[in-house]
């Protein structure tokens, strides 16, 4: 003998009016209580953080302190423009001309001719600034202590002058005079070039 | 015969129709009493009022009972359904119930009993259904609970909900003396009789008649009319198997031995049996009632129970609520304040740290631009350095070359040619007379070659003829170490 029923029927209904709010009642209560939870949880990570940055602090002052040491910013910014100066900044081809006039007068060497070509770009590295070459081709006669005390002279002027290609020669070994042919590279800084693409920005 | 069930007394049964409530309860000297109480008014209210009345008259107090349900408040019905699938049957029973009740299918609730298969009537094709027979009782789903809920609030504890009618069935079913053969019972209820046939366990027919035998003595030849109608019919299904038994429930105490008689001199065959509760002698008692009530404590056979869940009460509801609240609350208060205040220690050692470190973007601003600047000033000092070292070391070559010429031979020229080559040449003069010149050139080859600056060294005569008069000119030629 079976049975069938449905007595039951709705229970789940019946049992939602009390499941919903008791529900709804643990999730409100748990976000109170979660609140502060959560709050102690963001407390400790940013404690975390803070300790992290202390540490990085002490490396820093440490970095910082090595700066002093070096004398600081302001000395290492010093020491740059002085070896930026090693080089010196663009000369125009009357200023080379004239010193080495100059050189050659003080050292007894008989100039005839100097030619001062245009500015050359090098191979050098680029910074904040390029470096570009001047050469002058120079003509004359001179004992040989002459010849190289003249080039020592040049370079001598804080100028970063080299020889690039020398020839000289006298007739006799008992003649004193050389005459002499010699190319000098002026080096000098010149500001840096524009980019490609603001080059081709100008022109339009 | 006189029949007598020990029961259970324990429990008291509240039985409620439309027009009056009846109350039977075990009185001190543990026999059954019973008190009426007719209703006054429409709605559940005015049942549960006079149900509440009708216990106080009878000097008791409400308690834990069963609920009987009389007429317009409970329907039941002998339905034949084709075998089908439970999921089926059960959409089928529920339509039938609803139907029953005249509701919709959502407002009836209904409890059915299966009882054997009914074999196929005599002359129908063998290939028919086969069909199952439910008894289906059915309330109106509301209007039961909504009456259990009235009579909680008054004090009642429902410990069953049942039907008055099926009650006296079942009741029958239990006094029946051989359950091998089939049994008939007839039940006098308060404004109708009901005479069913069973079998087993198994309840084959049943049919109410209208009317109340206290007050309508010609029932009692219809009561005996359906009797022989119900034995003739199961002779006649069973091939002269007669009915064996008849129980008699709830008659009248003064009409019982006469109604009997009737019945046996009906059916001469059958054993008649009379159904008797242990009730309160006391005049004006209705005995056959009470013995019909007392059936309603009947928990076996064909009994069925239609109690409803009450729904919940706001009380209960609003009880659980705060509880769960209040609970949650002391454990937010209990993790609150421990957890703020770690919270707060935490912060100010956070603050502390901060403190600390106050500065410290601008001192790892400082510190990158310091290191950027060592980074350029290394890279400009490199450059420069490469810048000062171009050229011919005018002065070393120069030097070198006339110390390697020494004594052995004199400087005419020299060409220090392109940088990209890096090689010169050296032109002299030695001595007039060959094997010195010669010695001397190799001199100076040999010590041009031993200088660290230079090698690969290549020494030629310029072509003139010895004439052991004019000195003998020659031409090195060199490159600077480590400049191919």
């Amino acid at each position: 003998m079976s049975r069938i029923d449905n007595l039951q029927a709705g229970r789940g209904a019946r049992a939602t009016t009390v499941i919903v709010p008791a529900v709804l009642l643990i999730l409100g209560t748990s976000g109170v209580v979660a609140k502060p939870t959560l709050g102690l949880d963001a407390a400790r990570r940013q404690r975390v953080q803070a300790e992290q940055r202390e540490h990085e602090f002490g490396l820093e002052r440490e970095r910082a302190l090595e700066f002093e040491r070096m004398g600081g910013i302001r000395r290492i910014e010093e020491a740059r423009a002085a070896v930026v100066a090693t080089v010196p900044a663009r000369l125009s081809a009357l200023d080379l001309q004239n010193i080495v006039v100059l050189v050659a007068r003080s050292t007894h060497i008989d100039l005839q001719t100097i030619e001062i070509g245009n500015p050359l770009e090098t191979t050098f590295a680029t910074t904040l600034d390029r470096v570009v070459a001047n050469e002058a081709s120079l003509r004359g006669g001179g004992t040989l202590s002459d010849i190289v005390a003249f080039v020592e002279g040049v370079q001598g002027l804080g100028l970063a002058v080299s020889v690039v290609e020398s020839k000289f020669s006298r007739m006799t070994a008992s003649d004193p005079r050389f005459e002499f042919q010699i190319t000098l590279s002026f080096h000098h800084r010149d500001a840096l070039l524009p980019a490609v693409d603001e080059e081709l920005a100008g022109e339009n | 015969m006189n029949l007598k069930r020990p029961q259970p007394l324990g429990s008291a049964v509240l039985a409620v129709d439309r027009e009056c409530v009846e109350w039977l309860f075990v009185d001190k000297d543990g026999k059954n009493n019973h008190a009426v109480k007719p209703v006054a008014g429409a709605g559940i209210q005015a049942l549960a009022d006079a149900a509440s009345a009708v216990v106080r008259e009878a000097g008791t107090t409400p308690g834990r009972c069963v609920l009987a349900l009389g007429q317009g408040l409970v329907r039941q019905k002998l339905i034949t359904l084709p075998v089908m699938s439970r999921r089926e049957t059960r959409t089928a029973l529920r339509r039938k119930a609803a139907g029953m009740c005249e509701c919709d299918v959502e407002q009836v609730a209904f409890t059915a009993t299966c009882f054997e298969e009914v074999a196929p009537a005599a002359g129908e094709l063998k290939a028919s259904r086969v069909d199952k027979r439910w008894l289906v009782t059915a309330v109106l789903r509301e209007e039961t609970r909504d009456l259990r809920a009235a009579l909680a609030k008054v004090g009642f504890k429902i410990a069953r909900t049942v039907s008055s009618q099926i009650s006296t069935l079942a009741r029958g079913q239990a006094l029946r003396a051989d359950k091998t053969q089939a049994c008939i019972v007839v039940s006098a209820l308060r404004k109708s009789a009901s005479v069913g046939l069973i079998h087993g366990d198994t309840l084959v027919n049943e049919n109410v008649l209208e009317g109340d035998m206290r007050a309508q003595p010609t029932l009692a030849m219809s009561l005996v009319q359906e009797i022989k109608s119900f034995d003739a019919a199961w002779r006649k299904a069973n091939r002269g198997g007669a009915v064996g038994q008849v129980v008699l429930i709830g008659l009248p105490r003064d009409r019982a031995p006469l109604f009997k008689a009737a019945v046996n001199t009906a059916l001469p065959n059958a054993l008649v049996l009379l159904s008797n509760a242990d009730t309160d002698e006391a005049p004006g008692l209705d005995h056959g009632r009470i013995e019909a009530l007392d059936a309603c404590r009947e928990s076996g056979g064909l009994q069925s129970d239609l109690t409803l869940p009450i729904p919940l009460q706001p009380k209960f509801v609003s009880f659980v609520l705060i509880a769960i609240f209040a609970s949650l609350c002391t454990v937010a208060t209990i993790a609150y304040r421990p957890a703020r205040k770690a919270e707060l220690l935490e912060l100010e050692a956070v603050l502390a740290a901060n403190a600390r470190t106050f500065g410290l973007d601008e001192l790892r601003l400082e510190n990158a631009a310091a290191a950027a600047a060592l980074v350029e000033l290394d890279r400009i000092t490199a450059r420069n350095a490469d810048v000062l070292a171009h050229g011919w070391k005018f002065r070393t070559v120069v030097t070198d070359i006339l110390g390697a010429l020494g004594s052995d031979a004199a400087l005419i020229g020299l060409e220090l040619g392109p940088l990209t080559k890096a090689e010169f040449e050296v032109s002299g003069v030695a001595s007039p007379d060959p094997a010195t010149a010669m010695l001397g050139v190799d001199r100076v080859v040999k010590n041009i070659e031993e200088s660290p600056r230079f090698e690969a060294v290549v020494s030629s005569p310029t072509g003139t003829i010895p004439t052991g008069v004019q000195p003998i000119a020659f031409k090195i030629q060199a490159r600077l170490e480590g400049q191919r």
